[in-house]
């Protein structure tokens, strides 16, 4: 199992849109993927055009598992309480890419989750308050020195004064650390009202490049694929 | 806007279309305070980073390009240590107000950026 976490100290950054993205791009290029929600909002499901009233199989159970867009998705917050869930999800989802949305006020879970972790991936905004936020990453370990843990900046937009000054900034702090970006685009909130998987409703998102880049990146990083010996702009 | 741009959309005949140019946002960077403050946060840079210690200082700035080009990850820490190696030069190349030093050293690592 190769396990990939995604949580942020800062909620509302785009968390759980990055946990489904990704795994839908992972999925896309033919790896077999599990994304599990172990948050008690409940709306990964969202982002792969899954309706609020559409229930997903708690983690565990392997009846009836909802498939979306290439990703098992599975309820995972209540069997998340559980002292053994690692180990569960190690045995579960052995040959699988597990893909694991945690919520920004359940640190407990990312601890105990981390060193089971091929990678953590941290989403932040180019906000003030979201890079605040990141003196709460890990709780031991500067955020500069944290090895495995990715960040992914979300929500750019580089017309704007503070945006741009924050992207440059983190793009210098953070170096290698930083997976990618991600800029802002409304189709993600509209893909979202029309209960449509983001690709479907906007196929010719920015956002949709940008997370095709990302995924290259992210499998670069867990080892899926090499690294081209003169990177080609997309 | 640029010639080749304004060609291409007239070409296109979306003249209502406008091309930006996004220059180096490194070299025109603010100087947010936030962003000293974060910067100066070991719980960001750690507390053995020379980049902590830098920016404690109360010093010359010197503005020398760096001679190699490290890591973008390590830039921080590398370009401090050049940096103290200056401050203990014979002569300062200029005196600065403290304020500005932390843009020259988003500038100078701007400069050693490959991205």
């Amino acid at each position: 199992m190769t396990l990939v976490l995604v949580r942020s100290p800062k909620g509302g950054v785009g968390t759980t849109f990055l946990a489904a993205r990704l795994s839908i791009a992972l999925a896309a290029r033919g790896r077999d993927v599990h994304a599990v929600d172990c948050t008690s909002q409940d709306s990964l499901k969202l982002f792969f055009g899954l309706g609020t009233r559409q229930p997903l199989q708690p983690f565990g159970e392997t009846d009836a598992v909802v498939v979306a867009s290439g990703v098992r998705l599975t309820q995972g917050h209540e069997a998340s309480r559980h002292a053994g869930f690692a180990d569960r999800l190690a045995t579960l989802l052995s040959d699988q890419i597990c893909f694991v949305d945690i919520s920004a006020s359940d640190a407990e879970l990312r601890d105990r989750l981390l060193p089971h972790a091929a990678l953590e991936i941290c989403a932040i905004t180019p906000t003030p308050i979201a890079l605040a936020a990141l003196t709460k990453v890990d709780a031991d370990t500067p955020v500069i020195e944290l090895e495995h843990t990715a960040f992914v900046l979300n929500q750019t937009d580089d017309r704007r004064r503070l945006s741009g000054d924050i992207h440059a900034l983190i793009r210098t702090l953070m170096g290698d650390a930083l997976l990618g970006t991600v800029r802002r685009d409304e189709a993600v909130n509209e893909a979202l009202a029309a209960v449509k998987p983001l690709a479907a409703h906007a196929p010719t998102s920015a956002a949709l490049s940008d997370l095709e880049r990302l995924a290259d990146a992210l499998e670069r990083r867990l080892g899926l694929v090499h690294a081209p010996a003169a990177s080609a702009a997309r | 806007m640029r010639q080749d741009a304004r060609s291409l959309l007239e070409r296109l005949e979306q003249q209502a279309l406008a091309y930006y140019d996004f220059t180096d946002r490194v070299s025109e960077i603010e100087m947010w305070p936030i962003f000293e403050t974060l910067l100066r946060d070991p719980r960001i840079v750690g507390t053995r980073s020379a980049a902590a210690r830098e920016v404690e200082q109360v010093g010359v700035s010197v503005i020398a390009a760096p001679a190699s080009v490290p890591p973008p990850a390590e830039a921080p820490a590398s370009l401090f240590r050049t940096y103290e190696q200056e401050v203990s030069a014979p002569e300062p190349v200029r005196i600065r107000p403290q304020e500005p030093k932390l843009r020259d050293f988003i500038t100078r690592i701007g400069r050693s950026d490959d991205a």
